[in-house]
């Protein structure tokens, strides 16, 4: 006995065992292709469950010829009740198919990826069994080296659920009855995890008055610590419930979990409370602060690279100093000559500024190189017919000792390299206030390109209005 | 060794500058020293600041002599304070144990810029005044050739050229500055100098006319200070006087000037008589003195290192050699603190962090030690 099974596409997941079954699988939303498939069957015993309401109609008026006999009462019992016949909208035929293009198109997508990182695993030779995504990310960087300068715009090869935003599957069936309880809430997932929330408060408080009959406390060693995580925001919880959410739906749903955390039993839900927090992302640089090394006179010193634009600059700190700072050969203040006009020489307080933070201006020496690798600056603006560009922060030619590119780069590498080498000397707490001053971070600005019809790289040229 | 641009500054603000009457009386302090006399200057004074005697002060730098910024520094302090660096103690050594019957010590400062080279000069010109010493002293150097009032040609050498007016003011400077000196030791001229058909210097007349001469009648000025010089450089050797020639900036000499004769020739420093005459004393053919030379970075002259033979130049060098080289650096910490000390004392500095540890080390830092950086710094705040 052959069985047609009319499946949904949400049913899916069904379709292979059945198949297995033996039984003729027909797949299809539109009564023509029904119809046509049922008129190629030989004449079988045919069974139909979980029928489209649509294809129901032709087939009962068909007559003899082929149809589906009365369905064994034995066969139904075990089947999904029929639904009335009903007229679905369009609307919702469309919302449908929408629906089930999109698993089509992902399961495609799914298949293809499989597919291509086996193929990629071939190129590479390796093994395709166990080639991992780091791998994958390493073979795409091989074969396709790029110099874009932004790493989310490099080529890459991902699971197309990480590609592809997620949509939801269809969340009511052709009779147009939801699937989910809270459908009607709009926000189905969300309010779902909200009304879970609410049912576990329930149960703790329960479970607490039951304990509080007993005279036993809550267990204090295993009291819930959030240290080191955050509620997901916004965006990521919205991700993560495919759903967009508003801020106070968002400001309503902390406030319940903030509840739920402060019950003395909340640790009998940690995985619930925790699928819903971020661990905070640790940072690799305060993980890997070297220690200090020491010299033949064992003076404590630590070298350090920082970079700004195009300068870099390597830096030695000795301990056990006094103060002295020489970059390139000279003291500090004779290399970055650069007068500041109202306000000091700049260059010099920017390398003075992480000693100053970390308070050790007059007990560490400080033994700096520094190179500028970019183009070559001018010095003095350029000159126009009657006008004299005044810098009045460049002093007289007859004043520099020596010339320096681009002194302000040359500052901020030296500040940085300084600042990382610094880091081994000082105890937790200034690094992280280093940190926070943002003297450990590579500062990542450069000079914005030129681009043609433009001045440099925004100012535009001379407007006319005609 | 405060920017002009300051006091004018506090003056638009309507605070004026302390009048002497007003000014308190410096208190002793660890970072001053009583000793005003700088013959008694010795180590220990070291690291300290002195006041330099009113009357001296008035003296010695009324008409020139001084840099600007440590002019308008004594005018709002309403006093001179020089710090006692060994630089200066070294010199003052030196001088003390010359032999007046040897040939002149030259010495030869040299060192970052703003660090205190003419300072050093300033010290040892008030040592050499207090010790009786006649001075020659030539503030800038580099502006006989570079901002000078006028240039004409020298009626003597048509190649030469004359400063009519730098030369005069020139002549002013050193007439306050040796006026009681030479009138106690009363030198004479040793040669008649003709300046016209009518007018003449006979020998035997007192130096004071030439010098009078020179300052009233700037046609002859140049003429007037050669002459000067060259009775100076005779009387010195001959042992009826000391002599202290102070030249600041002296790797000028051996540069180009801006000017320009009529037919458009670069009219060199060597060229300028009032060089000429400086340059007879720099010549190691006389005694009864010393030679007090600074170098620094002039326009015109060459670019790069600050160090004495790069900007002498070969010509320089030869002129020079052999010369004691005394490096004027930045101060020590130490000397930072006081300088800063004094700048409280003196009510300059006001933020209530300048007087903390953590801002004195603040400010030895930004101006990395360096006195005219140090005041630069100071002056913002």
């Amino acid at each position: 006995m052959n069985f047609i099974w009319m499946l949904f596409p949400t049913q899916i997941d069904k379709f292979w065992d059945i198949a297995k079954k033996g039984a003729v699988v027909i797949m299809s939303l539109g009564r023509v292709r029904v119809l046509e498939a049922l008129w190629r069957l030989p004449a079988t015993r045919l069974s139909a469950s979980t029928v489209c309401p649509t294809v129901c109609r032709p087939l009962s008026s068909a007559g003899a010829r082929s149809g589906p006999t009365s369905p064994d009462p034995q066969e139904q019992a075990g089947q999904v009740q029929q639904r009335p016949a009903k007229n679905t909208s369009k609307a919702m035929m469309a919302y449908l198919e929408r629906a089930t293009k999109h698993e089509e198109f992902m399961r495609k997508q799914v298949h293809e990826f499989e597919i291509g990182k086996r193929h990629l695993a071939n190129m590479m030779g390796e093994d395709p069994e166990h080639f991992t995504q780091e791998d994958v990310d390493r073979a795409i960087e091989y074969l396709f080296p790029t110099g874009i300068f932004d790493k989310k715009a490099r080529p890459k090869m991902r699971h197309p659920t990480e590609v592809f935003p997620q949509q939801k599957a269809a969340q009511f069936d052709a009779t147009g009855r939801p699937f989910h309880t809270l459908f009607y809430t709009l926000k189905p997932n969300f309010y779902m995890t909200l009304y879970e929330l609410v049912e576990k408060m329930n149960q703790l408080d329960r479970l607490q008055a039951k304990n509080d009959a007993l005279g036993k406390l809550p267990d204090t060693t295993q009291k819930l610590s959030l240290l080191g995580s955050e509620w997901l925001d916004i965006e990521e919880l919205g991700k993560m419930l495919v759903e967009t959410l508003k801020e106070p739906q968002y400001q309503e749903f902390v406030r319940a979990m903030n509840r739920l955390v402060e019950h003395p039993l909340a640790y009998h839900h940690k995985d619930f409370i925790f699928k819903y927090r971020k661990m905070l992302r640790v940072s690799n640089e305060t993980d890997t602060v070297p220690e200090l090394l020491f010299d033949s006179a064992g003076r404590p010193y630590m070298e350090a690279t920082g970079y700004r634009k195009r300068a870099v600059a390597r830096a030695v700190v000795h301990g056990r100093g006094s103060g002295r700072v020489t970059v390139n050969g000279l003291p500090l203040v004779h290399y970055f000559h650069r007068d500041g006009g109202r306000s000091g020489n700049q260059d010099v307080a920017q390398v003075m500024y992480p000693l100053q933070v970390a308070g050790v201006l007059d007990s560490v020496d400080v033994e700096a190189t520094v190179q500028y690798d970019g183009p070559t600056q001018r010095y003095h603006g350029k000159r126009r017919r009657g006008h004299r560009k005044r810098t009045s922060f460049v002093p007289e030619p007859w004043k520099r000792p020596h010339p320096v590119q681009a002194p302000s780069s040359q500052a901020g590498a030296v500040r940085h390299a300084v600042s990382l080498a610094l880091r081994s000397f000082v105890d937790k707490e200034m690094q992280e206030t280093m940190r926070l001053a943002g003297l450990l971070t590579r500062d990542v600005r450069e000079r914005e390109r030129y681009k043609p019809g433009k001045k440099g790289s925004r100012k535009g040229r001379t407007w006319k209005k005609r | 060794m405060l920017p002009r641009c300051r006091l004018t500054r506090l003056c638009r603000l309507g605070l004026r500058p302390m009048s002497a009457a007003a000014a308190p009386e410096p208190a002793p302090s660890v970072f001053r020293t009583s000793v005003s006399d700088p013959r008694e200057h010795s180590r220990s004074d070291l690291g300290r600041l002195y006041t330099v005697d009113r009357e001296d002060h008035r003296r010695l730098f009324q008409v020139t002599g001084l840099r600007k910024s440590l002019s308008a520094q004594a005018r709002t302090f309403c006093e001179l304070a020089l710090m006692v660096r060994q630089p200066a103690l070294n010199v003052l050594d030196s001088l003390r144990a010359s032999d007046p019957s040897r040939p002149s010590l030259r010495f030869l400062l040299y060192g970052p810029y703003g660090g205190g080279k003419s300072t050093t000069v300033a010290h040892v010109l008030h040592w050499a005044a207090a010790s009786g010493w006649l001075l020659v002293h030539f503030p800038e150097a580099d502006r006989w050739g570079l901002r000078f009032r006028e240039v004409t040609a020298s009626a003597s050498d048509p190649q030469a050229v004359d400063h009519p007016v730098d030369a005069a003011l020139w002549l002013a400077h050193f007439r306050a500055q040796n006026a009681a000196r030479l009138a106690e030791l009363d030198l004479r001229t040793g040669e008649t100098y003709t300046w016209s058909r009518r007018e003449a210097t006979e020998a035997g007349s007192p130096l004071t006319d030439l010098v009078e001469l020179g300052v009233t009648r700037g046609k002859h000025a140049s003429q007037c200070v050669l002459a000067l010089l060259a009775e100076l450089k005779a009387h010195a050797s001959a042992g009826r006087c000391r002599l202290l020639m102070a030249v600041e900036k002296v790797n000028a000499f051996w540069c180009d000037s801006t000017a320009r004769r009529e037919d458009g020739s670069t009219v060199k420093f060597g060229d300028m008589t009032v060089i000429r005459a400086a340059e007879q004393l720099l010549r190691p053919d006389w005694s009864g003195g010393a030679v007090l030379t600074t170098i620094a970075p002039v326009r015109g002259g060459p670019e790069g290192s600050h160090l004495p033979r790069h900007q002498l130049g070969a010509d320089g060098w030869r002129a020079l050699e052999p010369f004691v080289p005394i490096r004027v650096d930045d101060m020590s910490r130490a000397e930072t603190y006081t300088m800063i000390d004094y700048f409280l004392e003196r009510r300059w500095l006001q933020a209530p962090a300048a007087a903390t540890e953590r801002g004195k080390q603040e400010l030895f830092f930004r101006s990395g030690g360096n006195p005219g950086k140090l005041a630069e710094i100071c002056s913002m705040y």
